[in-house]
């Protein structure tokens, strides 16, 4: 019996993953908004006393999960272990020390069994307000994107750090929402660390490190194992960002090598960061580099430290994916993800038999529009738009899907229930997905007017800003296909300049539509079968016309 | 004059076996038949059942007085795709919100697991040019002509059944039902499904997906009804049929053919409801009833007598035990949490090198390697036979032997070398691992649902329950067992303990401060008169009891947590009893609560039961407390001590009430196996179960 009992592995390890999930339930049932309890904008995770990330939900958004192993390293040079005491827990939003945006706030607690610091428990949620320009597509520097908060005390040996919290409420819009979110977020925390300090109770476990270490080490071999299995070499691959109000051409270059087990992205050549919201502090960077790797080489494995450990992520300081302070990044997620899609790209060149084409989903479209009710109280929309996923081979693109970020919308209901700003139209894009043996995923249209009959001033304007993309060079299509729909912002007909920061004003009268790119198609049209090609024209995914131009097909 | 009727009956159609039971009233006894589901028809396992029970019982059928039913004819025909052709009526603009899904992958780090495509293909998705506001307000009124348009072509289209889902119609139905009566005229024949009556709720995707399901499911169900019902009139039945919900409670024929997707879970919910019978006959506040078969094991917290019910029911996921891989189906039903762990769940390695246990499960066939019908890999049933908590001579009432070589080799093969660990630590982790995969699962309810575990009872049910009870208890901090009689066949019983019930609800979304309540009552009374008429097709006359709850939540939030009302008049629905309520059940259940936040209420609902005489479990004569002795004992590995020591091993039917002995040991009958570790106190209660108690190390009683 002796070996199976020392470390009961096979238990502690899927525990670990469900005290994640639990606390991700706790924050889910116990939000105030829609971000984290309709969109699952969030993440939960644990911390060994190192700050090593040893479990992680699996119900948390990418960015979020990505940027935790990092985080908590961090977290202990700010907070050195003796300098922590039961029921002290921790915040931060930095940009450069959190996720990317001064929205995504963390909250650590440590746990503490027998009087020892036993680990952390983390979580991250995507605050509906942080103050400042309500998410400004032209925000120039950080400081216009709200409060940041660098590693704080929420609480101190129990007691409320009041002014932080006085602080935070006269910052923001919306206060009781944020404030009872991050309530929540202290909440999750603490069921973390009950569930942590049980364990390690019931396990007889002084420490978390011997545990940690087998589970870094088997997550890291088996990553490493992934990565050998791909061919060594060198591989890159640029894609242009449009930037309304930044005249010179814009890049996120790639340089991808492998050697061996262990893969290295190296952003050189890049341009230097703007002073529009979509530079991407390197964290989230590292994250959408971890993405498509995860995917590609073992989506099995759990993420947590040992995932990381054979990524190496370079970039030269002051470029759009690792911009230096006070960088503007609110939109990061608009080159942010960008940068999963060269890594899918690059990853084409490696195995093309396990790599979609682009996807009119990178990046995730997210806006908000403010606007003001007729007694002058604000109100804010905040809404995800989903483009197509790429052809795969072998099997055609999702439509309209959160790929690879996976969040969801709000429902139009429920959105016109809160707001007054109607949902016209939500809905697949005929013709948008690029032709291929198999096809993208289609796009999807949004349209939206204000309700007039409504909440909402007649006199003022409503503002849209948002993250957008592929408005100048849509989603490529590869082996053949053809590319994606284009991106677009229309009012009442008019084009928006391409850009990936949208930020326009429109009257109540005015009709906004948003045309979200579908993905790129894979493999040479010629091929598709033509079952495929006659259920797609009845069913509406493409027109009579399209038939005949990329696929030669008569009905 | 006609002989007193005195029977009631009760059938429950499952994947493999079709239960029945007969109930004799007057001599309070109860029969059962059992026989092999016949998946093409399972009417004709049923009638051929009623059949075999009035062999033991001649003449029962002419008294009978309630036919009692349960079936997975409806969720299988999902799950299969054996619906009807379909089409969707949606508002223009909306067409692919039941493709689009929410935009959610089914997991997030895979490339090629794809959510189950829409029930209704985009062509039969038919947009109309109608539209109301989020107040109730028309926008813009169907237009007729279009309607007759959309008719011709879904009649080119041999559409055999519609739904109809236009957006906020759960506060204003009246475009929806001006194009169910215009299609009406123009379909006869043709089943429509409005979502307004399948579900008054808020949320476009869930509602459709709904409403769809419902309508892909409804020819079948009426054809499978009518043929039940001909078939027991033809037997010489008199009583109309019943029907189990997904809420736990009996609805007519008539309400099943209507709204069959309210049948989704009406084979699962009939343990859920036997435990409940238990825990009220024992005053068991805080129940949780675990219930573990071949394939599956299902739990649920059954707390004050009441079983939880979900509105997020998914059926058909394209990932078993996957959230959000399924078609939502969000009509009240049982929260029954599910996992893939029973004991015919498959151990292996996984790619970390892991234990893992399900959730593929080696089924019936070729089932257990030590079933000896071709398995080879090595399942928890396997594992608890070498652990010794099976007897290799007597499963399933000594109908199989068991090959414990066999299934030790198996589990050295897969599991053992190349984990390195020997057998009995091999098999060990296997138990151990689905007893994890399970707890997990039931903290994870708990975290949803609210309760504590601490003081709860564990009641185990289904053939491998009670064999995992006890292991599992322990993980949970469960300190009481209960293992009812017959624990492994008790589900078709549930039907014969089931009140009639059905449930309501209105979507209402406004906030408390100012809310006009007197609509409320409306609104309450409305669905009380709907509820009745239900209630009415099972049981003329009967007494109905309602309980009414309000869904409230801090404004905006987006959840809510579920209220109960002292009644549905005005008077109980003022202002300050809801804002009391809801700070009263939000501060139970997370331990704070915010005065400085508004709140809203979203959702009333309403349930309500039939009164009227139902099934009892029966009380034995109680002996005075004696101790039980066993002469035989078995080798069997403890939990506690991490070892094989001597088990005393007692026979379940000579057990009678007020014996108790204590742990270690395995109670062994025919349906099912119990075992206890080192530290329990076993007593036999007055309704025959095994009331077993866990003490911490080196407590006594």
């Amino acid at each position: 019996m002796s070996s199976a009992i020392d470390l009961p592995l096979d238990i502690l390890w899927p525990r670990l993953i469900a005290i994640a999930d639990e606390m991700a339930t706790t924050l889910i049932r116990t939000a105030f908004t829609h971000d984290v309890i309709e969109v699952h904008d969030m993440s939960t995770g644990l911390y060994d006393d190192r700050g090593f990330l040893i479990g992680q939900t699996w119900q948390g958004a990418v960015g979020h999960n990505g940027v935790m192993p990092v985080f908590g390293k961090s977290l202990l040079a700010a907070f050195p272990p003796d300098t922590i005491r039961p029921g002290d827990v921790f915040c931060c939003n930095d940009p450069w020390l959190a996720n990317g945006q001064t929205a995504d706030l963390f909250v650590t607690t440590p746990a503490f069994h027998d009087g020892r610091l036993l680990g952390f428990s983390v979580n991250s949620v995507h605050h509906m307000d942080i103050g400042g320009r309500k998410g400004s597509g032209l925000s120039e520097e950080v400081y216009e994107e709200g409060l940041i908060i660098p590693h704080m005390r929420l609480y101190k040996a129990g007691e409320p750090n009041a002014d932080l919290f006085t602080l935070l409420r006269r910052n923001v819009r919306f206060q009781e929402k944020v404030i009872g979110d991050i309530r929540a977020q202290i909440a999750a925390g603490h069921v973390g660390c009950e569930a942590l300090v049980a364990m390690a109770r019931d396990f007889r476990l002084a420490s978390l490190r011997p545990l940690a270490d087998t589970i870094i080490g088997r997550t890291e071999a088996g990553m490493r194992a992934g990565i050998a299995k791909l061919t060594d070499g060198v591989y890159q691959a640029a894609m242009p960002v449009e930037v309304e109000g930044i005249d010179q051409a814009l890049t996120i270059a790639l340089t991808l090598t492998i050697k061996g087990d262990q893969l290295n992205a190296d952003f050189t050549g890049t341009s230097a960061q703007v002073r529009r919201p979509v530079n991407c502090p390197i964290n989230f960077t590292r994250a959408f580099v971890a993405v498509p790797t995860k995917l590609i080489c073992d989506p099995t494995l759990p993420n947590n430290e040992g995932t990381y450990r054979p990524l190496g992520v370079t970039a030269p300081d002051g470029c759009l994916v690792n911009p230096t302070f006070p960088a503007a990044c609110f939109w990061r997620l608009s080159c942010g993800q960008l940068v999963g899609e060269l890594m899918f790209r690059c990853f084409s060149q490696i195995v093309p038999d396990r790599v979609p084409a682009d996807s009119g989903s990178v990046p995730t479209w997210q806006f908000y529009v403010n606007g003001v009710g007729r007694t002058g109280r604000a109100f804010a929309l905040h809404q995800h738009a989903f483009g197509g996923m790429g052809a795969r081979p072998g099997r055609d693109g999702l439509a309209s899907v959160a790929f690879p970020y996976n969040v969801r919308d709000v429902s139009a209901e429920w959105s016109e229930m809160e707001t007054p700003i109607l949902i016209e139209r939500r809905e697949l894009i005929t013709d948008s997905g690029g032709a291929g043996r198999w096809r993208g995923g289609l796009g999807e249209e949004l349209l939206i007017r204000a309700y007039t009959a409504g909440d909402v001033h007649p006199d003022l304007p409503l503002v849209l800003s948002g993250s957008a993309g592929r408005m100048r060079e849509p989603p490529r299509g590869v082996f053949g296909g053809k590319p994606g729909s284009y991106g677009g912002i229309e009012i009442n007909g008019r084009r928006l300049p391409p850009t990936s920061s949208p930020e326009a004003r429109f009257g109540t009268q005015d009709q906004v539509r948003f045309l979200i790119p579908g993905g790129g198609g894979y493999g040479d049209p010629g091929q598709r079968e033509l079952s495929a090609i006659a259920a797609d024209l009845r069913n509406g995914y493409i027109s009579p016309e399209a038939a005949r131009r990329e696929y030669g097909y008569e009905d | 004059m006609a002989p007193e009727a005195i029977f009631a009956v009760a059938c429950d159609i499952g994947g493999t076996f079709t239960d029945l039971v007969l109930h004799d009233e007057a001599s309070a006894t109860l029969h059962s038949a059992k026989l092999l589901t016949t998946p093409q028809d399972p009417s004709i396992a049923m009638l051929e059942g009623l059949a075999l029970l009035a062999h033991q019982v001649p003449g029962y059928v002419a008294r009978t007085r309630r036919v009692a039913h349960a079936t997975t004819l409806i969720a299988n025909a999902v799950i299969e795709r054996k619906g009807a052709r379909c089409a969707l009526l949606c508002t223009a603009g909306f067409r692919d919100c039941l493709e689009m899904r929410r935009h959610v992958r089914v997991t997030t780090y895979e490339l090629w697991i794809d959510p189950p495509t829409p029930l209704v293909p985009r062509y039969l998705r038919l947009p109309v040019a109608e539209r109301t506001y989020s107040d109730g307000t028309i926008l813009q009124p169907v237009d007729p002509d279009e309607i007759d348009r959309i008719a011709a072509f879904l009649l080119t289209e041999r559409v055999e059944s519609v739904a109809i889902a236009f957006l906020h119609s759960y506060v204003n139905p009246a475009n929806e039902l001006a194009a169910e009566r215009a299609l009406g005229r123009a379909l006869p024949g043709v089943a429509i499904t409005t979502s307004a009556a399948v579900l008054r709720q808020i949320k476009e995707f869930e509602r459709t997906s709904t409403t769809v399901v419902n309508a892909y499911v409804k020819p079948l169900a009426a054809r499978y009804l009518a043929r039940l019902d001909s078939g027991l009139g033809a037997a010489g039945f008199r009583p109309r049929l019943e029907v189990m919900l997904s809420n736990g409670g009996l609805g007519a024929a008539k309400t099943a053919g209507e709204f069959p997707i309210r049948l989704l879970e009406s084979g699962p919910v009939a343990g859920a409801i036997i435990a409940r019978h238990y825990a009220m006959r024992d005053g068991i506040d805080n129940l949780l009833a675990f219930d573990m078969g071949g394939t599956t094991a299902k739990a649920c917290l059954i707390q004050r007598g009441e079983i939880p019910i979900t509105d997020e029911l998914e059926v058909a996921r394209s990932q078993r035990f996957t959230r959000s891989s399924g078609l939502p189906v969000a009509v009240p039903a049982a929260h029954l949490i599910e996992v893939g762990a029973g004991g015919g769940s498959l151990a292996r390695l996984n790619a970390l090198g892991l234990v893992q246990v399900g959730p593929e499960s080696a089924g019936a066939e070729p089932g257990p390697v030590a079933y000896g019908r071709g398995g080879t890999a090595p399942t928890v049933t396997d594992a608890d036979l070498v652990l010794g908590y099976l007897n290799p001579d007597y499963f399933a009432a000594g109908s199989m032997r068991l090959d414990r070589a066999a299934a030790a080799a198996s589990i050295v093969a897969h599991v053992g070398k190349p984990s390195g660990r020997d057998l009995l630590g091999a098999a060990w982790t296997i138990h151990d691992v689905v007893n994890e995969t399970m707890a997990s699962a039931v903290r994870m309810h708990v975290t949803e649902r609210g309760g504590r575990l601490e003081d709860a009872v564990l009641a185990a049910f289904g053939g491998a329950g009670p064999v995992h009870a006890c292991n599992l208890a322990t993980k949970l901090g469960i300190r009481r067992l209960l293992v009812p009689l017959r624990a492994g066949v008790l589900s078709a019983v549930g039907l014969l303990v089931a009140p009639p019930a059905y449930d309501q609800v209105q979507t209402v979304k406004r906030l408390l401060a100012g809310a006009d309540t007197a609509e409320f009552a409306r609104i309450f009374a409305a669905m009380a008169e709907e509820i009745r008429g239900h209630l009415a097709a099972v049981e003329t006359g009967a007494a109905v009891t309602f309980q009414a709850s309000a869904d409230i939540g801090y404004a905006g939030q987006g959840y809510q947590i579920r209220v109960p009302l002292a009644g549905m008049d005005a008077a109980s629905l003022t202002e300050a009893r809801l804002a009391s309520g809801f700070a009263q059940h939000y501060r139970s259940r997370y331990g704070y609560f915010y005065d400085d936040v508004p709140v809203e209420v979203v959702h009333l609902r309403l349930s309500g039961h039939a009164e009227g005489p139902r099934y009892v479990v029966p009380e034995a004569a109680s002996q005075p407390r004696q101790n039980r002795g066993s002469a035989v004992q078995r080798q069997a590995f403890s939990a506690r001590r991490q070892a094989l020591l001597p088990f005393a091993v007692h026979q379940r039917p000579r057990l009678e009430a007020g014996d108790r002995f204590s742990g270690p040991a395995i109670i062994e009958e025919d349906s099912c196996t119990t075992v206890v570790d080192v530290g329990t106190e076993v007593e036999v209660d007055r309704f025959g179960s095994l009331a077993i108690t866990i003490m911490a190390e080196g407590e006594r009683l």
